[in-house]
C-alpha cells in the first residue's frame, strides 16, 4: 500500500525498522551489560511454561490484529491492481472522444488517430498507439440456445499491433488470421456462451443478428479482454462495417515503454503529454488571460482555502492554479488544468460567485472547443484506485480492531501488574541489596521483551494466515465472477505489522514495568497488601522549580548528558524525542506543581480547549473542554468531601461516582446537543470513534468500581436467595470486589470489546426496514432491465409484450448534467444524473420522501403527481444531502445547502439550474420539491453521486432531444416469478442488450451480503475477547497463588473441595459478567445516539435489541472465561487444606 | 465421666521425598476428653502442628488411625471431613488467617453459612458471638483495620460460632503481646466452661500450657511424657 493510516508505507516501514533497531539494541547492550538483571527478568518465563504461554497469546493480539488489517489491505490493493494490469495488457492510457455526446459510444473519425500519430512520434515514452472500437453488443450461441446480453466487443486496428496473440493452450496465434467472417474470444467469452474454435457466434446489431465463426479461443487478459469480462474481438474494418462505422474509431490505446509495472512510471508523463497536445492551445490562451484579469486568481485562491479541509486534492489543483494565473505562467501545466472538466466547472462556479456572469459565459462558450480528444489515464488510476480501496479498507479494518489493539495493551499492563505483585518480595529484597530501581524497570523490560517478541513473530505469522482466510471470506461475499481474490502479503506490511505490534507492546511493557518498579522496599519485602505507596510530595519550591527545568526541557536533557548528573542514555533518548517528552513533561510538571489542586488546572485547560472550540466550530475541542471540565468539577467534589468526610472509601465513592458518571454523560450527548449552542461544528475523524469508546468504558468503569460497596449489597442480596451457594457466593464476589484495581482492568477489557459488538448487533436490526418494507428500496416494481442505449428498441415496449401478464411496465433514461442551486451557497455547476421516467412511475412508485415541501402536496403520491403537473418540479436523491462519510473519498457531485441530516421532514422547496453536460446553454430553473429517502434504490447509501428526478418530457426538455430509453420497470400481473421472468425478458429483447433482474431477490442478495459484512466485521472485533478470556485466566491463576492460605482457612471451616472450585469459577463468570454488563450498558447507549441519527433519515426505524444474540454471546464468553479459569480452579480445589496453610 | 473424644493409636506421618523424608509423627497414641483442655507442647519441628492438622482431618496419616467422636477419619472422603469440620469443629491460628475481603461479622457468620443456615440466621448468631468476644461494635470493619487481638477474637468467634464439639488452636497467640494472651485465654476458659467444648492447643507458651487441663509433650514426632 502506498499510505497506511495516512503516512506514505516506505516512510512508516523506516521508521518503525529504525525503532525496532533501537529497542533490540537497547535491550541486547542493556542485557550484555548487566547480565544478571537479564538472567533474573527471563528466568521465569521457562519456569511457568503455562502462564508464559497465556501472556503470550494475550500480547499477540495488537500484532495479530495490525497484521490482519494491512494483509486484507494488500490483498484488495493487488486483486484489484491485477484486474487493472491484466485487463489492459500492454495499454497504459486510452484516448477518446471530446466528451460532447450525452449517451452512448462516442465515435470520432479515423483521422484523429493519424493526428495523435503525428504528435506524439517524437515522445519517446510512447511505444505503441492501437485504434480500436470498444462498444458492448448482444450476442448468442444458438446452438446451445445461450446468450450474453452484454458482451463486450472490440475492433482492432491489428496492424498496429507487434506481439501475437496466445490461445487458452498457450499456442502462439497470429493477427494476421482474422478475416471479415471470423472472431476471436476470450476464454471467459467460450466460457460463457459455451463455445470453441470453429463454433459460430451470433453478434447483434441494430440490423439484427450476424453470425461469425470463432477463429480462435484466447488466453484472457490483455487488449482482446482480460479481468474474467467476457470479449469478442474484431479485425477493426469488420467491425467498422458490421456497425455501420466506416472510417469510425471509439478509442485509441496508448502504450508506454516498459514492460507491465515498468510502463506505469512513465504514465502521468504521457497523460499530461497527451493532454496538452489535444487541447486546443489558441483557446487555452484566451481563457488563461481572461482568467489572469481582475483579481480572479485571488478569488480562486479564496475557494480552495474554502474547500481546504474537505478536499486536499482539489485544493491543490487550485491553489496550482491560481499561482500560476497570478505569475502569469502559461504553461501545459495550465493546459492540463484547464482540459479537466471538473476543475474547469468549479473555475465557472468561482466566477460566477464573484460577479463576473460575463467572463463565466465566455469561458463556457470557449470550453466548447477547448478538448480535442479526452485522455484517461487509465491503468494508472486503476492502480490509484486499487491504492484508495485497500486504504479504506485497511482504515476500517485497523479502527474496527484498535478496541481489541487497546484491550491487548490493557492486558499486557495487567500481566506487569500482577507479576510484579508476585515478585514484590523478590524485588523488595532485591532494592533492598542495592538494585536501583531503574534496575527494576530493566529487569521487566527484558521478561516484557522476550514475551512481546515470542508474541509479535507469533501474531504476525496468525495475522498473515488471519488476513487471507477472512479475504476468502469476503471474495465469497462480493460473489462476483469477474474479481479474483488473489492473496498477496507485502515485505513492507510485514515489517510494519510486526515492528508495530512489538513496539506497542513493549511501550506498554516499559510503561508498566516503570510502575511495577516504584514500589516501597520495606512494604515488598513485608509481602503487605499495598506494594504501591504514594510518596509524600515534594515541597512548592522543588515542584516549582521542576516545572521551569521541564519549561526548558531539552537544555535540561542537555545538562545531564554534560554533567552525568542523571543516566545519559536515558537523558539522549529523552532528548532524541523531545518533540514529546517536553510537552508530556512540562503537563506533567504542571500537575504536579498544582498537586491536590490539580482540578484547578484541569478546569482552566478545559475552560481554554472549550472556548477555542466554540470560536472555531470544532466538536473535539468542545468534547475534550466538556470532558475535562465535568472531571474538574467533580475533582473538586471530592476535594471538598473529603475535608468533611472521614471515611477515605464514602469519598471515594462519592468521588468516582461523580468523576465517571459526569464523563460518561458528556460523552454520551449527541453532536447535535452540542450545535444547539455553538451552531454547526466540524466533526472529527474516525480516530473519534474508538477514543470516545475508550473513555467511555473508562468512565463506565470507574463508576462501577466506585460503588463496589453498593454492587456487593446488592449481589448478596440477589445471591443469599441461593442457600447452597451462599458462602461460595460471598467469596466470590468479595475478592474482585476487593482488588478494585486489576478486577477493574479485567472488566474494561470485556467491556471494550462487547460493546462495539454491541453496537453491531443493534444496528444490524436497524436495517431491518428493507425486509420489512421491501417497496420503500425497489419502489414495489418486480424486475429492472437496462438495455443498451446504442440499440433502443423500436417503437413502444408494450407492443413486445403480452400486457395482460404485466400491471405496469415503463421506461427511464438517464444523462448526465451539471447542477447548481439558484441561491443559497453551492452556486458552482457540479455534475450530476438526471433520470427521467415516464409517467407511469409518478403514478406507482412506492419511493418515499425523506422531505418534501407540503406546498405540493401531503403524501408521497401527491408529490410524484406534482411532477407530472408541472414541468418545472424536480426530486433530489437522498445524497444531495451532504453527509460525513469518514471512509470515503470527498463528494465532489452536487450536494444542496439548504437540508442537513436530521432537519424535519416539512422543509421549503428551493431552486436550482440545470443544464445538460459540457454545454455552452443556459441553464434552466427547476424546483427542488422533495427528497427521496437513501433507502430508495438508486440513491444508495454513503458515497452515492447526486441524482434528481423527472418526468420524461422534462429530460427531453432538458436534453433538448428525444431521449432513448435505457431502463424499464416492471410489476408483473400475476404469480409468475419475478427472477425466471426476467431471463424470459432478456431473451425477447436480446437484440437490445437487455439486462434483467428481479429487484426483490437483488435487495436480498445485498442484505445478505451487507449481513455477512457486519458478521465479518463483528468476528474481527470479537478477536478482543481472546484477550479478556486470556486476562481471565491470568487472574485466576495469580488468584489461586495469593490465596493460597485463604483456601486453607475455607477448607479447615468446612468448604468441601468442589466449592472451592465453584468459588473461583464464579469469580471469573462474574468479572466477565460485570465487563459484558458494561459493554451492554454502552453499546446499547451509544447505538440508540446512532439510531436516533439514522432515524430522522429512516423513517419506521426500529430500535430493537437482539436478546437472543446478546444472550448467545453472554453464554459464549462466560464459558470462555470459565473454560479459561478451570484449570487453576481445579488446582485450587485440589491443594490439601494443611499444605495450603503452611504457604507462606 | 466424661466421654473420649479423641483418640489415636499408633499414628504415622512423613513428609518428602524418599531421600529427604521426615517422619513427622512416629506413633503418637493419645486420648482426649470431652470438655478437656489439651495443651500440645514441644520444641519446633517436634510435629505439633502435624498432629494437630492430621487430628482435624486437615491432612492425611500414614499409618495408625484417629477416632473423632467414636468415628474414624481413615473411613471418610474428602467431602465428608470438610462437612464434618464444618459442623463439629473449629479453627484457631497464629497468624489469624481472617479472610481480608469479609468484615468480621462476615468471616464469622461463613461457616455458618457453609453448614446451610440461612443468611438471616448465620448473621444473628456472627453478632451474638462476636458480642460475647467483646467486638460487637467492630462488627463491620475489615481484618485490616483491627488489631492483633481484635483479629484472634474474631478467629476465635469464627472457630466458636457453629458450637462446635472440639476446636483446634494453633499457636492462637503466637503473635500477640502478654495482656492480649491473657485475654484470650480468659476468653477460651470462659467458653470452655460455659459450653463445655474440648480445646486442642499446640503452644510454645509456657503461660498458655500453664492453664490448659492438661499437657501433652512432644519430641521428634513422639510423645515424651
Amino acid at each position: 500500500m502506498d499510505k497506511i493510516f495516512g503516512i506514505p508505507a516506505n516512510n512508516l516501514a523506516i521508521v518503525m525498522a529504525v525503532l525496532l533497531i533501537l529497542v533490540l539494541v537497547i535491550v541486547t547492550f542493556g542485557s550484555i551489560r548487566r547480565f544478571i538483571l537479564f538472567k533474573m527478568g527471563t528466568r521465569n518465563i521457562p519456569r511457568r511454561k503455562g502462564q508464559s504461554l497465556l501472556i503470550v497469546i494475550g500480547l499477540m493480539l495488537s500484532s495479530i490484529i495490525i497484521a490482519t488489517s494491512l494483509g486484507i489491505g494488500d490483498t484488495v490493493r493487488y486483486s484489484i491492481r491485477f484486474v487493472a494490469v491484466d485487463s489492459l495488457g500492454v495499454v497504459d492510457e486510452v484516448i477518446k472522444g471530446p466528451g460532447k455526446q450525452l449517451f452512448g459510444d462516442e465515435y470520432f473519425d479515423y483521422s484523429e488517430f493519424t493526428y495523435v500519430q503525428d504528435i506524439s512520434k517524437d515522445n519517446v515514452n510512447i511505444d505503441q498507439l492501437i485504434p480500436y472500437i470498444q462498444t458492448t453488443l448482444p450476442s448468442s450461441n444458438e446452438q446451445k440456445d445461450i446468450a450474453e446480453s452484454n458482451m463486450s466487443v472490440r475492433g482492432i486496428d491489428f496492424s498496429y499491433i507487434d506481439q501475437p496473440f496466445e490461445n487458452t493452450d498457450g499456442k502462439e496465434i497470429s493477427k494476421d488470421l482474422l478475416g471479415p467472417n471470423t472472431v476471436f474470444i476470450n476464454y471467459d467469452a467460450g466460457k460463457v456462451l459455451e463455445l470453441s474454435k470453429g463454433d459460430t457466434i451470433q453478434i447483434y446489431t441494430n440490423q439484427g443478428p450476424n453470425n461469425f465463426v470463432v477463429e480462435e479461443v484466447l488466453k484472457s487478459g490483455g487488449i482482446t479482454g482480460g479481468s474474467s469480462y467476457p470479449y469478442v474481438t474484431f479485425e477493426l474494418s469488420t467491425l467498422q462495417k458490421l456497425l455501420g462505422k466506416e472510417n469510425q474509431i471509439t478509442n485509441i490505446a496508448v502504450s508506454n515503454i516498459g514492460n507491465g509495472d515498468e510502463s506505469l512510471e512513465y504514465s502521468d508523463d504521457v497523460t499530461n503529454f497527451l493532454r496538452s497536445q489535444l487541447t486546443n492551445n489558441d483557446v487555452a490562451s484566451e481563457i488563461f488571460d481572461l482568467l489572469k484579469s481582475n483579481d480572479i486568481p485571488k478569488f480562486i485562491n479564496q475557494e480552495a482555502e474554502e474547500i481546504k479541509e474537505t478536499d486536499k486534492e482539489t485544493y491543490e489543483k487550485l491553489t496550482d492554479l491560481s499561482k500560476k494565473l497570478t505569475d502569469n505562467s502559461y504553461d501545459d501545466e495550465f493546459l492540463i488544468s484547464i482540459s479537466d472538466y471538473p476543475t474547469r466547472l468549479l473555475l465557472l462556479g468561482i466566477l460566477e460567485k464573484t460577479g463576473f456572469q460575463k467572463e463565466a459565459a465566455k469561458v463556457l462558450v470557449l470550453s466548447q472547443d477547448l478538448t480535442r480528444l479526452r485522455v484517461d489515464n487509465t491503468k494508472s488510476d486503476g492502480v490509484k484506485l486499487a491504492e484508495a480501496i485497500s486504504t479504506g479498507v485497511t482504515t476500517i479494518f485497523s479502527i474496527f480492531g484498535s478496541f481489541s489493539i487497546m484491550v491487548g495493551m490493557l492486558l499486557i499492563f495487567l500481566v506487569f501488574v500482577l507479576l510484579a505483585a508476585a515478585r514484590s518480595t523478590e524485588l523488595g529484597m532485591a532494592r533492598a541489596v542495592g538494585l536501583k530501581r531503574r534496575d527494576l524497570i530493566q529487569l521487566f523490560t527484558y521478561e516484557g521483551t522476550v514475551y512481546s517478541f515470542l508474541a509479535a513473530i507469533a501474531g504476525t505469522l496468525l495475522g498473515v494466515g488471519l488476513s487471507f482466510g477472512l479475504v476468502y471470506i469476503l471474495q465469497d461475499l462480493i460473489g462476483t465472477d469477474n474479481f479474483n481474490i488473489l492473496p498477496y502479503y507485502s515485505p513492507i506490511s510485514l515489517l510494519i505489522a510486526f515492528a508495530s505490534g512489538l513496539i506497542l507492546t513493549f511501550i506498554t511493557v516499559v510503561f508498566s514495568a516503570y510502575r511495577a518498579s516504584n514500589l516501597n522496599i520495606v512494604v515488598a519485602i513485608r509481602g503487605l497488601k499495598d506494594e504501591f505507596v504514594k510518596k509524600a510530595p515534594d515541597p512548592i519550591n522543588i515542584r516549582f522549580n521542576q516545572l521551569l527545568w521541564n519549561l526548558l526541557y531539552p537544555i535540561k536533557q542537555l545538562y545531564f548528558i554534560f554533567t552525568g548528573k542523571a543516566p545519559r542514555v536515558r537523558s539522549l533518548l529523552l532528548l532524541v524525542i523531545f518533540p514529546v517528552s517536553w510537552p508530556f513533561n512540562f503537563i506533567k510538571s504542571l500537575f504536579v506543581l498544582f498537586g491536590k489542586h490539580s482540578y484547578v488546572l484541569l478546569g482552566v485547560i478545559s475552560l481554554l480547549l472549550l472556548l477555542t472550540g466554540i470560536q472555531n466550530s470544532a466538536y473535539v475541542n468542545i468534547w475534550f473542554g466538556t470532558t475535562g471540565g465535568v472531571l474538574a468539577v467533580a475533582l473538586l467534589i471530592r476535594f471538598i468531601s473529603s475535608k468533611y468526610i472521614n471515611d477515605p472509601e464514602t469519598v471515594n465513592q462519592i468521588g468516582g461516582t461523580l468523576e465517571g458518571g459526569l464523563v460518561l454523560l458528556v460523552n454520551s450527548l449527541p453532536v447535535s446537543f452540542y450545535e444547539n449552542f455553538s451552531g454547526e461544528l466540524s466533526q472529527p475523524g474516525p480516530w473519534s470513534w474508538p477514543l470516545g469508546g475508550a473513555i467511555s468504558t473508562a468512565a463506565a468503569v470507574w463508576l462501577l468500581m466506585s460503588n463496589t460497596r453498593f454492587l456487593i449489597f446488592i449481589l448478596n442480596l440477589i445471591l443469599s436467595r441461593f442457600s447452597g451457594l451462599k458462602a461460595v457466593t460471598k467469596t466470590a464476589i468479595s475478592y474482585p470486589m476487593a482488588s478494585k484495581f486489576r478486577t477493574g482492568l479485567t472488566v474494561a477489557m470485556f467491556g471494550l470489546i462487547i460493546f462495539t459488538l454491541m453496537i453491531f448487533s443493534v444496528l444490524n436490526g436497524i436495517g431491518d426496514v428493507a425486509s420489512e418494507e421491501p417497496e420503500r428500496v425497489t419502489g414495489g416494481y418486480d424486475i429492472k432491465a437496462s438495455i443498451s442505449s446504442e440499440l433502443p428498441i423500436q417503437g413502444k415496449i408494450e407492443d413486445s409484450l403480452n400486457m395482460n401478464e404485466f400491471s405496469t411496465v415503463f421506461g427511464s433514461s438517464s444523462i448526465d448534467i451539471e447542477i447548481k442551486e439558484t441561491d443559497g451557497e453551492n452556486t458552482s455547476f457540479k455534475t450530476s444524473r438526471l433520470i427521467s421516467y415516464e409517467e407511469d412511475f409518478m403514478n406507482t412508485t412506492k419511493w418515499r420522501m425523506a422531505h418534501f415541501d407540503p406546498k405540493y402536496g401531503s403524501t408521497d403520491k401527491e408529490i410524484w403527481q406534482s411532477l407530472v403537473n408541472n414541468p418545472n418540479l424536480v426530486v433530489a436523491s437522498g445524497s444531495i444531502i451532504p453527509s460525513d462519510d469518514p471512509f470515503g473519498p470527498p463528494n465532489r457531485s452536487f450536494q444542496t445547502s439548504f437540508i442537513e441530516p436530521g432537519d424535519e421532514k416539512e422543509i421549503n422547496a428551493f431552486d436550482v439550474n440545470i443544464r445538460k453536460r459540457r454545454t455552452s446553454e443556459d441553464a434552466e430553473k427547476f424546483t427542488v420539491i422533495g427528497i427521496v429517502e437513501r433507502l430508495a434504490e438508486d440513491s444508495g447509501f454513503g458515497g452515492g453521486n447526486a441524482k434528481f428526478y423527472t418526468t420524461y418530457s422534462t429530460g427531453n426538455s432538458i436534453a433538448k432531444e428525444n431521449l432513448p430509453l435505457d431502463n424499464y420497470y416492471f410489476l408483473l400481473s400475476g404469480d409468475q416469478n419475478p427472477e425466471n421472468y426476467a431471463q424470459k425478458l432478456e431473451k425477447t429483447f436480446l437484440a437490445n442488450g437487455m439486462n434483467a433482474y428481479s429487484l426483490l431477490d437483488r435487495l436480498e442478495s445485498e442484505q445478505a451480503t451487507a449481513n455477512a459484512f457486519n458478521k465479518l466485521f463483528q468476528g474481527f472485533s470479537g478477536l478482543g475477547l481472546v484477550v479478556g478470556v486470556a486476562a481471565i485466566g491470568v487472574l485466576s491463576v495469580r488468584a489461586v497463588v495469593e490465596r493460597r492460605q485463604s483456601i486453607g482457612v475455607l477448607r479447615a471451616i468446612g468448604f468441601k473441595s468442589s466449592m472451592i472450585r465453584t468459588q473461583f469459577l464464579i469469580e471469573s463468570s462474574f468479572i466477565t459478567i460485570l465487563g459484558i454488563f458494561v459493554g451492554i450498558f454502552l453499546g446499547v447507549l451509544q447505538s440508540w445516539l446512532i439510531y436516533n441519527e439514522i432515524s430522522k433519515e429512516l423513517e419506521g426505524a426500529k430500535f430493537v435489541i437482539p436478546f437472543g444474540e446478546v444472550g448467545i454471546l453472554i453464554g459464549l464468553t462466560v464459558i470462555a472465561s470459565i473454560l479459561a479459569s478451570i484449570i487453576p480452579a481445579n488446582q485450587a480445589s485440589k491443594t490439601y487444606p494443611a499444605e495450603a496453610l503452611r504457604y507462606e | 465421666m466424661s466421654e473420649i473424644v479423641i483418640s489415636t493409636t499408633n499414628l504415622h506421618k512423613s513428609y518428602g521425598l524418599k531421600d529427604q523424608e521426615v517422619h513427622a509423627l512416629r506413633g503418637v497414641d493419645i486420648s482426649i476428653k470431652e470438655g478437656e483442655i489439651v495443651g500440645v507442647m514441644g520444641p519446633s519441628g517436634c510435629g505439633k502442628t502435624t498432629l494437630l492438622n492430621c487430628l482435624s482431618g486437615l491432612d492425611s496419616f500414614d499409618d495408625g488411625n484417629i477416632l473423632i467422636q467414636g468415628k474414624s477419619l481413615k473411613d471418610q472422603n474428602d467431602d465428608q471431613l470438610s462437612e464434618f469440620r464444618a459442623k463439629k469443629m473449629g479453627f484457631v491460628f497464629q497468624t489469624y488467617n481472617l479472610l481480608p475481603v469479609l468484615t468480621a461479622v462476615e468471616n464469622v457468620e461463613l461457616p455458618l453459612l457453609v453448614s446451610g443456615f440461612s443468611g438471616k440466621e448465620a448473621r444473628i448468631k456472627a453478632i451474638k458471638k462476636l458480642a460475647e468476644v467483646d467486638l460487637e461494635n467492630q462488627q463491620h470493619q475489615l481484618p485490616g483495620q483491627l488489631s492483633g487481638g481484635q483479629r484472634q477474637r474474631v478467629t476465635l468467634a469464627r472457630a466458636l460460632v457453629n458450637e462446635p464439639a472440639i476446636v483446634w488452636a494453633d499457636e492462637p497467640t503466637g503473635n500477640l503481646d502478654s495482656e492480649n494472651e491473657q485475654v484470650i485465654m480468659d476468653l477460651l476458659i470462659q467458653l470452655n466452661k460455659d459450653n463445655n467444648q474440648t480445646f486442642v492447643i499446640v503452644t510454645h507458651s509456657e503461660y498458655v500450657g500453664g492453664r490448659a487441663h492438661r499437657i501433652i509433650n512432644m519430641k521428634d514426632g513422639e510423645i515424651s511424657k
